[in-house]
């Protein structure tokens, strides 16, 4: 559209030196997907990452579900923007889009309610004795993969195709909704025209599925999953989503929120165990990835090393068609060890 | 299957893209008039059963063209066939026909 | 005393009946046409409403009417000014012209559809527009489904475009509704076993034979009207379209996969008129900017107080085709007695 200026929705993103912030939930759900963003960008890519094991979760999840009051979400936040300004770092790097949010918005707030940002000093000063500073940029992780999609393409060998027939592969995108949709401005392609994961399959060799409930919701919700009796209400709007993205037959899905990227992979499970149905032609369903999942095989990666058996909806149909090889021995075995594989499903085929 | 405590809900939207149940084309031939409805209301405002169950023709005359076959047989029960929403109606629909039909739909019309 | 003559801008409808009612009175007229061609957008119509009169037995007398009028085609006026009772145009490819009045009937654009991202004109072929689908009922556009399909499903979406404050366009653009009515009938008599559905506000029927025209489409067409204005469009499987709209009769969402998606794409003005002391400038309009007056009342001062300047047709707001050439034909009669005045 000619009167759309696509500088607008370009989002700067620093080239070095990042302070990283990790998920509460995602090592449980993609264990390897964080420690794979950190590899990458420190050994592939050469850059400086710090992190302080001292740091803690945001807390925005039990925020969003009205359990944690405002001025402790503040005092949490300034106390991981201490431990940023005592390393001496001033680019936050965050791994969760729940936590990308709540930065985001804690900044925001603070910028306009000055006072707001003089009581949390005071705060975390009383409970801690620490000071801190605000971040020069705050950035997610898909931010970051993004932003070096070139360079890691230069040194991939894969391409998102399929290694026999030669054709794109058919990549669903969900972007998750505290990405861009609070703070357009802070993400590639704005609350309307999300790039930042499209623009990755894009670059990468693969075709971006645009089926009619693209930009439905993932059905995470905080509240409406938090409590039982409310999950189907989650469950439901994923079913929405995999209904309208079935006929499509994608070969994948990328999500770059780890809520979006834990339901769209487990809802599966349970709604074929709840429907007897699965989304996908031979019963297997429909490999999800995050982004440093994804960039990890890019980077040849070794698939278990990655935490992809850990997925609920299992990834070798997938491995096959990008033509990455993999150990079918190695998939449960820890430290050398044979684990004891999960029990399995009675409908989803793994 | 597992009992997780929770169910999936079916979708509210009305579906379009199913083809009308075989029994409303022959409720629409057999009573023609059913077409001109303009969903104008005037029939529900007077409507004796209205005033105490949610009695609106016009909302039946739509369920049959949106497809909504069982939905439409369960709520034109709470008709009394008085007729005097075919009084006011401007478009002069057989609407007692129509109730008529419309309740006994899969009974007197079954294909 | 010689011959008094007017410039009339645009050669649509209004601009060529004026032409006429004028030299049938005996003034002499030169027009210019920005496009190549005479005719506006009836040129490419296909059939009129209400009636399904052949677009083409409108337009012949209209140009007819014009044989032997000057017309000065591919030529964009620009600018105009007066000086004292004598008007001059200046057109980009540097013609200049004087005379004793100028009458500008610019006529309309159409809305740009694509402005609507959410119905993805321009992004899946099966979205069209209005005009478009006349171009397809003329042969001049292939139809974007196979055309043996057994029962193509056809949607309409009246008021793109129009009375949307986020267009910038309050106004309702007054033909789209019987166009949209007309059209599905079109579609109905041309593939048989088709489905047809038309999303509307509300029908505005406020022509002789129009509501009739709407009980036709409703009765003998089995045309289904949905009262809910379309959310969005989104592509379904093998290049068929999805749309969601609320059924707001029914108080529910509902979906429904088409064929084809006709948007019934508004007016909009096609000039913007700027006055500066003794210069108008026509340019480009922007978002919101109106249409150059209203019919009766509204009227822009410079207009009033500028003699010798008159604006017929759609320019001063949507207008069906009888409209328009009543219109140039009432405003011809006043360019003619402000001549009379002067001479």
């Amino acid at each position: 559209m000619a009167n759309i200026s696509w500088k607008d929705y370009e989002k700067r993103v620093p080239d070095d030196h990042f302070f990283y912030v990790r998920s509460c939930i995602r090592q449980t759900f993609f264990p390897g997907a964080e420690t794979a963003l950190l590899n990458i960008l420190r050994n592939e890519l050469g850059k400086d990452v710090f992190e302080d094991s001292r740091h803690t979760t945001c807390t925005g999840i039990g925020y969003h579900s009205d359990i944690i009051p405002l001025e402790t979400i503040m005092t949490m936040v300034a106390r991981q923007l201490s431990l940023m300004t005592e390393a001496g770092y001033r680019n936050l790097l965050v791994s969760c889009v729940t936590s990308f949010g709540i930065y985001l918005e804690m900044l925001d707030m603070w910028k306009h309610f000055p006072e707001k940002l003089e009581q949390t000093r005071d705060a975390l000063r009383k409970t801690t004795g620490r000071e801190f500073e605000l971040p020069q940029s705050v950035v997610h992780a898909s931010d970051v993969v993004f932003h070096f999609r070139n360079e890691i393409l230069k040194r991939s060998s894969v391409r998102l195709m399929n290694c026999k027939s030669g054709e794109p592969l058919k990549v669903v995108e969900h972007v998750g909704c505290h990405y861009a949709k609070i703070f357009p401005h802070e993400g590639f392609g704005g609350a309307e025209f999300p790039s930042v994961l499209s623009g990755l399959v894009e670059s990468w060799g693969g075709t971006v599925v645009d089926y009619p409930e693209r930009r439905h919701c993932c059905g995470f919700g905080f509240r409406h999953y938090l409590i039982q009796e409310n999950r189907g209400y989650s469950v439901s709007n994923a079913k929405v989503k995999f209904e309208s993205m079935a006929p499509f037959q994608p070969d994948f899905i990328v999500a770059n929120c780890p809520g979006c990227a834990m339901f769209l992979d487990k809802w599966q499970y349970t709604l074929a165990e709840m429907t007897g149905k699965t989304f996908s032609a031979h019963g297997h369903g429909i490999p999800v990835l995050t982004h440093e999942e994804l960039a990890g095989l890019m980077l040849g990666m070794d698939p278990w090393k990655l935490g992809l058996q850990m997925h609920q909806v299992q990834v070798e149909s997938l491995l096959d068609k990008l033509g990455i090889l993999y150990a079918p021995i190695e998939k449960y075995r820890l430290a050398g060890v044979d684990i004891k594989p999960p029990a399995r499903p009675s409908v989803l085929m793994v | 299957m597992i009992n997780f405590g929770y169910t999936a809900s079916e979708s509210r939207h009305i579906d379009m893209d199913e083809r009308l149940h075989p029994a409303i084309e022959k409720m629409l031939h057999r009573e023609p008039s059913l077409k001109e409805c303009i969903a104008c209301g005037r029939c529900a405002a007077v409507c004796t059963a209205g005033y105490f169950t949610g009695m609106q023709f016009y909302r039946l005359n739509l369920m049959a063209h949106r497809g909504l076959i069982n939905e439409m047989k369960q709520a034109a029960r709470a008709c009394m066939l008085c007729g005097k929403c075919q009084m006011t109606c401007p478009k002069g629909v057989n609407i007692r026909h129509g109730v008529l039909l419309m309740s006994q739909i899969t009974d007197v019309l079954d294909v | 005393m010689s011959q008094q003559k007017v410039a009339i801008v645009g050669a649509g409808p209004a601009g060529l009946q004026a032409a006429a009612t004028l030299v049938s009175l005996g003034v002499s007229v030169e027009i210019f046409e920005r496009n190549g061609s005479p005719g506006g957008h009836l040129k490419q119509w296909h059939a009129l409403f209400p009636h399904f009169q052949n677009a083409t037995h409108a337009l012949n007398p209209l140009l007819n009417g014009v044989k032997g009028i000057t017309m000065h085609l591919g030529s964009k006026v620009s600018e105009i000014s007066h000086n004292g009772n004598t008007w001059r145009l200046l057109s980009d490819d540097g013609l200049k012209y004087e005379s004793d009045a100028v009458l500008l009937t610019t006529g309309f654009n159409l809305f740009d559809a694509s402005r609507k991202e959410e119905y993805g004109y321009g992004v899946y072929p099966g979205v069209v527009t209005s005009a478009q689908l006349e171009e397809m009922f003329n042969g001049q556009r292939p139809w974007p489904f196979d055309k043996s399909l057994a029962a193509p499903k056809i949607g309409f979406v009246h008021c793109v475009g129009s009375r949307d404050v986020k267009c910038g366009n309050r106004f309702c653009s007054k033909v789209c509704c019987v166009t949209a009515v007309k059209q599905a009938i079109e579609i109905r008599k041309r593939f048989s076993d088709s489905a047809v559905t038309c999303f509307y506000m509300d029908l505005r029927m406020y022509g002789l034979g129009f509501e009739e025209l709407y009980h036709e489409a409703q009765v003998n067409h089995q045309v289904q009207f949905i009262r809910g204005r379309l959310s969005e469009a989104s592509p379904a499987v093998s290049g068929k379209i999805q749309v969601k709209a609320e059924d707001t009769l029914m108080g529910r969402p509902l979906k429904l996969t088409l064929d084809m998606l006709v948007l019934m794409v508004g007016m909009e003005p096609a000039v913007k008129l700027t006055a500066q002391n003794n210069h108008l400038a026509l340019g480009k309009p922007g978002f919101g900017d109106g249409f150059m007056a209203d019919r009766e009342l509204n009227t822009p001062e410079y207009l009033q107080v500028t003699p010798g300047l008159f604006v017929a047709g759609a320019c001063k707001g949507p207008a069906s085709l009888p409209d328009t050439i009543q219109d140039a034909k009432a405003v011809s009669v006043d360019v003619y007695n402000f001549l009379k005045t002067k001479s």
